[in-house]
């Protein structure tokens, strides 16, 4: 199941989602109609299945067809993934930030990182290492670089 | 043809045809876990000549490109036929350095049964892994999880009687992966592939039936069908690799459509998903491109039986780049 918080940030309506989103999640239902500006802050989101994909796309592409501007920010690695997969799957919108998954040399306890787009963009895929949170040791992305990026040169 | 001498002419053979010192290995290797006597050439006639003379052979062929996969279906057409019973697809292998997508005349082939993408760092540990799956299938009649895994590991079979169990279905098997100390992204990625394979199973395996029709999807009643639903879910876990399998009692899939499904690339802007339409191939793309190899068990108008198989690994990155293979065993 998906859960949404909303808030009004000035002009911006801004949707915190978390959980599963699949052929149960009912967006019209859980985030109402449309507005002007949208943010739709994805980092709780675990996992989407292909009928979750499909109620995502009817959503979003009626919002861009109502001229709505949108954003997603804070995009869960499962999200990253289908904006990777799915050729057609911001609908138009814009992707602000993205979590980077990385892993401990040490431990190997998996973490994962905010970056901006943009900042993404200047580093050309030389990403930093972070330090772990459990055992202080340095820590690695942990996926391909090509593929986890992907996104950013279409 | 070199093999070996002996009373092995006795047993079944694997002929491998392939110049590729890799390919040797792991044939080898299967060889080893199956018991087959490997003989190998690099010579196409010569291989086909083989197919048409050993008693139900199986065939590893060098698939890297399209000229050598045209090389050997012109043998095969020339020499026996394609639709001759000597040319069995479930027992025809390709092994390739490419994904399914990445090879449309292998994925589109009417001869293609299993589709081998190399492991060049490991071709030994893949072998032995792809072994226990033609060793299940050299038997010639249809077999399940339990029996690729066979002493290796326990499996587990939870019978699922309605598709409104599916959450609480798939939390069981995340929890079953963290306990088993999968990292918590591979655990939700394998359990995202789960979810597509109970999809296929609840949605598209009667759909392909005729028992539903895409007219009826967006209002279909989900109680409905979860009536006439009775699907078995398998575990199993050896240590290194976990493999699940999704079992309908349709036994409607189409093998040229399966292989669109799973070589289409979403990610191509050619490829848009469709809000309107009901179909799965988004769930099986997906399945396949975000790693793990695929083996589909179909038994027509009997049963399909969908495994996935996963290798445990420290890192996401070498989880992604794990040795994958996408079989199919039809059983008409
Ligand atoms: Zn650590």
């Amino acid at each position: 199941m998906i859960q949404v918080v909303r808030e009004q940030k000035g002009s911006i309506s801004v949707y915190k989602l978390s959980g599963n989103i699949s052929e149960d999640t009912h967006f019209d239902d859980v985030m109402g109609p449309s507005n002007p500006e949208m943010e739709i802050n994805c980092k709780g989101i675990l996992r989407i299945n292909s009928m979750g994909v499909k109620a995502w796309i009817k959503y979003f592409q009626t919002c861009q067809k109502s001229g709505t501007k949108l954003n997603f920010s804070e995009c869960s690695t499962a999200i990253v993934e289908q904006i990777n997969l799915i050729s057609n799957f911001t609908c138009g919108g814009t992707v602000e930030s993205i979590y980077l998954p990385f892993s401990c040399l040490s431990c190997k306890t998996e973490l994962s990182g905010l970056f901006k787009t943009e900042d993404l963009k200047k580093m050309k895929m030389n990403l930093p290492t972070l330090k772990c949170t459990k055992c202080s040791g340095k820590a690695e992305f942990d996926d391909i670089p090509e593929d986890y990026l992907a996104f950013l040169g279409q | 043809m070199s093999g070996n001498k002996g009373n092995e002419s006795l047993k079944k053979s694997l002929i491998l045809l392939s110049e590729r010192p890799e390919d040797k290995v792991f044939a080898e290797q299967v060889c080893k876990s199956t018991g087959l006597h490997l003989k190998t050439t690099a010579e196409t006639e010569e291989a086909v000549q083989a197919l048409s003379q050993d008693a139900h052979p199986v065939i590893f062929v060098d698939g890297s490109t399209e000229k050598l996969y045209t090389n050997f279906e012109e043998s095969v057409g020339k020499t026996l036929g394609i639709f001759s019973e000597k040319v069995q697809p479930n027992a025809i292998h390709f092994l390739t350095d490419d994904e399914v997508s990445q090879a449309p005349f292998l994925a589109q082939s009417q001869i293609l049964g299993n589709f081998v993408t190399r492991d060049p760092e490991d071709s030994i540990a893949s072998g032995r892994h792809y072994g226990r799956i033609v060793k299940a299938a050299t038997k010639g009649t249809p077999f399940d999880l339990s029996e690729v895994f066979q002493k290796d590991a326990k499996t587990q079979a939870i019978e699922i009687e309605s598709v409104t169990h599916k959450q609480k279905t798939l939390e069981a098997v995340k929890a079953y992966l963290l306990a088993a100390n999968w990292t918590p992204r591979t655990a939700n990625r394998i359990t995202s592939s789960v979810d597509e394979l109970l999809m296929n199973a609840f949605y598209d395996a009667p759909l392909a039936a005729g028992l539903t029709s895409d007219a009826t999807y967006p209002s279909l009643n989900l109680n409905e069908i979860s009536k006439r639903a009775n699907v078995t879910l398998r575990l199993a876990f050896d240590g290194v690799y976990f493999g699940v399998s999704v079992t309908d009692f349709y036994g409607s899939l189409d093998k040229g459509r399966l292989m669109k499904h799973i070589a289409k690339e979403f990610s191509k802007s050619e490829y848009k998903v469709k809000a309107s339409s009901f179909n799965a191939g988004i769930g099986l793309s997906i399945v396949h491109q975000t790693g793990g190899s695929l083996l589909f068990m179909s038994q027509t108008n009997v049963k399909t039986e969908a495994m996935l198989f996963f290798k445990k690994t420290d890192k996401f990155k070498d989880f992604k780049r794990q040795f994958r293979f996408v079989s199919t065993q039809f059983y008409f």
